[in-house]
């Protein structure tokens, strides 16, 4: 899945907003591809910085970060978008396009990656089944309910089959049980081969499903086993 | 497919592009109007110069006193004979006072007595073959038939009518690239707005893989729609103006002024070759000034 080099990998990395302070320091760790991660720390620890850093929406002011054995200081403005197909993202906030239908929303990565319609007919409405929407095809993102909302964009960061797979709060603002569905489906897309990193602030939630955890505490990265484990 | 597209940004919704296909519009029936005017300018320039260099106007001075304005002129007897074996002269056609009276009418007035004015007697000499007649010698014969006569060639009208045509179609031009350009800034203006209204959602297409021409084509297509709109409603108002032309040179008075006569598709013609040409350029432009100014700023973004 990853060829040859790292899978993810952080050395050294710092980052910061502008001429502003450093929000990360010196964050070095490693992926292993097939692996779930979860991302904890306080609010303003710099998880969700972190997770930028990951799916190329920010640069890092130093340090390197590689992945999929890349440099992605040394992508190009057309390498980078082909590294990006590669990670699905859930946005804390969603960030569906409200002027699209549910089917419209999901079919984005696979229309921005020139795949035929058929195809996109196919696997869109697949994955909407999978996430317990596929009566919701034509809804507008508005029209959806919040833990609806998470699902269409949960179903959006997998349908292109993404090798990692990145959550920012997904159970933020939704009730235990769509907290626990949300997590099933995060499973199934890991089963389904994924590295996933899912960033939490939700205890309970980490402690039930017993994943390592990348832990950020004021910008420095710590790595927390999984309970039981070695 | 042009006309109904689906993108995943929503820019139908934008304020500005609205302005647009009629912005365009103006844009291009100005740039249509000037560009068809340069060529029919241009086209009756050619026309009069042609007219005039196919024929040499000799004028006899008046006779003395005592010689009736109407009676017959032996001079023009004479001038014919002297002109008859010259090279590339052709025919010979002497007008007689009253028809040089009915040419000065229309800038001294009808009623005005021009008659009574001991007038010069004018021979028009038209050129035969493809040789000119040599001004010079025909200059000398005209001389000795009667002394202080004037022949025009019209070279200098030839080359000053030439030099405006050239300066017509020149200005023409000019018009036409100013109006592109101001074409070009408010497809830069609207395609900024754009992106500025679409900040967020265009930063998620680049997030899930979406390359900038991805993004680029987006604008492209929809401003080309735009301008393609406009085109089509700028076609609409060049025909009525044709229309109107027509019907306005049919009326105009030849005396006065050189008349475009044109078969109506000629009219067609002159009025469908620019707003065509006008119509593609402004699509072309419009579409590759929204590519362009999209990648520029989108070099700027994640």
């Amino acid at each position: 899945m990853s060829g040859g080099g790292a899978f993810v990998r952080f050395e050294q990395v710092g980052f910061s907003y502008g001429d502003g302070p450093e929000v990360l320091h010196d964050v070095s760790f490693d992926l292993e591809p097939g692996t779930f991660h979860f991302l904890t720390g306080p609010s303003g620890a710099g998880k969700t910085s972190l997770l930028k850093l990951l799916y190329l929406a920010q640069r890092q002011t130093r340090g390197a970060i590689r992945l999929f054995g890349r440099d992605t200081a040394s992508l190009s403005r057309l390498e980078a978008p082909v590294v990006r197909r590669r990670i699905g993202v859930v946005f804390q906030d969603f960030r569906l396009l409200p002027h699209l239908s549910a089917f419209d929303n999901v079919a984005l990565p696979l229309r921005v990656a020139s795949v035929g319609e058929a195809q996109i007919r196919q696997h869109v409405g697949e994955l909407l089944a999978w996430v317990g929407l596929a009566d919701a095809l034509d809804a507008r993102p508005a029209t959806l309910s919040g833990g609806e909302q998470q699902r269409l964009a949960i179903a959006r960061a997998v349908v292109a089959r993404p090798d990692l797979l990145v959550a920012d709060e997904p159970t933020g603002n939704v009730d235990d049980h769509n907290a626990q569905r949300m997590m099933r489906l995060f499973q199934n897309a890991h089963h389904y081969g994924a590295t996933v990193v899912v960033a939490t602030h939700n205890a309970a939630l980490v402690e039930r499903y017993n994943y390592p955890q990348l832990h950020l505490e004021a910008g420095k990265l710590s790595i927390l086993p999984a309970a039981g484990s070695a | 497919m042009l006309l109904r597209r689906r993108y995943d940004l929503p820019l139908d919704r934008d304020g500005a592009a609205r302005l647009v296909p009629w912005i365009v519009a103006l844009m291009s029936y100005l740039a249509a109007v000037a560009l068809a005017a340069g060529l029919a300018l241009g086209v009756l320039a050619w026309r009069w110069s042609e007219g005039v260099s196919s024929a040499i106007t000799v004028l006899l001075p008046p006779l003395g006193d005592g010689a009736a304005a109407n009676s017959e002129d032996p001079r023009i007897a004479q001038a014919r004979q002297a002109l008859a074996d010259l090279p590339g002269v052709g025919a010979v056609q002497a007008l007689d006072p009253a028809q040089v009276a009915r040419r000065l009418e229309p800038w001294l007035g009808a009623g005005t007595g021009v008659g009574e004015l001991p007038l010069p007697r004018l021979l028009i000499v038209r050129v035969s073959g493809p040789r000119r007649p040599d001004t010079a010698e025909l200059r000398q014969r005209m001389d000795r038939v009667a002394p202080g006569a004037v022949v025009d060639d019209h070279g200098t009208w030839r080359a000053e009518i030439a030099r405006l045509a050239m300066r017509i179609m020149a200005l023409s031009g000019f018009a036409v690239a100013l109006i592109a350009l101001a074409g070009a800034a408010v497809v830069v203006f609207a395609v900024r707005s754009g992106l500025a209204i679409h900040r967020d959602t265009i930063e998620v297409l680049h997030l899930i893989g979406a390359h900038d021409d991805y993004i680029a084509r987006q604008f492209q297509n929809h401003t080309a729609r735009l301008a393609f709109a406009g085109g089509l409603i700028s076609l609409v108002l060049l025909g009525l103006t044709e229309a109107f032309l027509y019907h306005a040179a049919l009326s105009l008075d030849p005396t006065l002024m050189p008349r475009l006569d044109l078969q109506p598709w000629q009219w067609v013609l002159l009025g469908a070759t620019p707003g065509v040409l006008v119509f593609a350029g402004m699509m072309g432009i419009a579409g590759a000034t929204a590519k362009r100014t999209v990648r520029r700023a989108l070099a700027r973004m994640v």
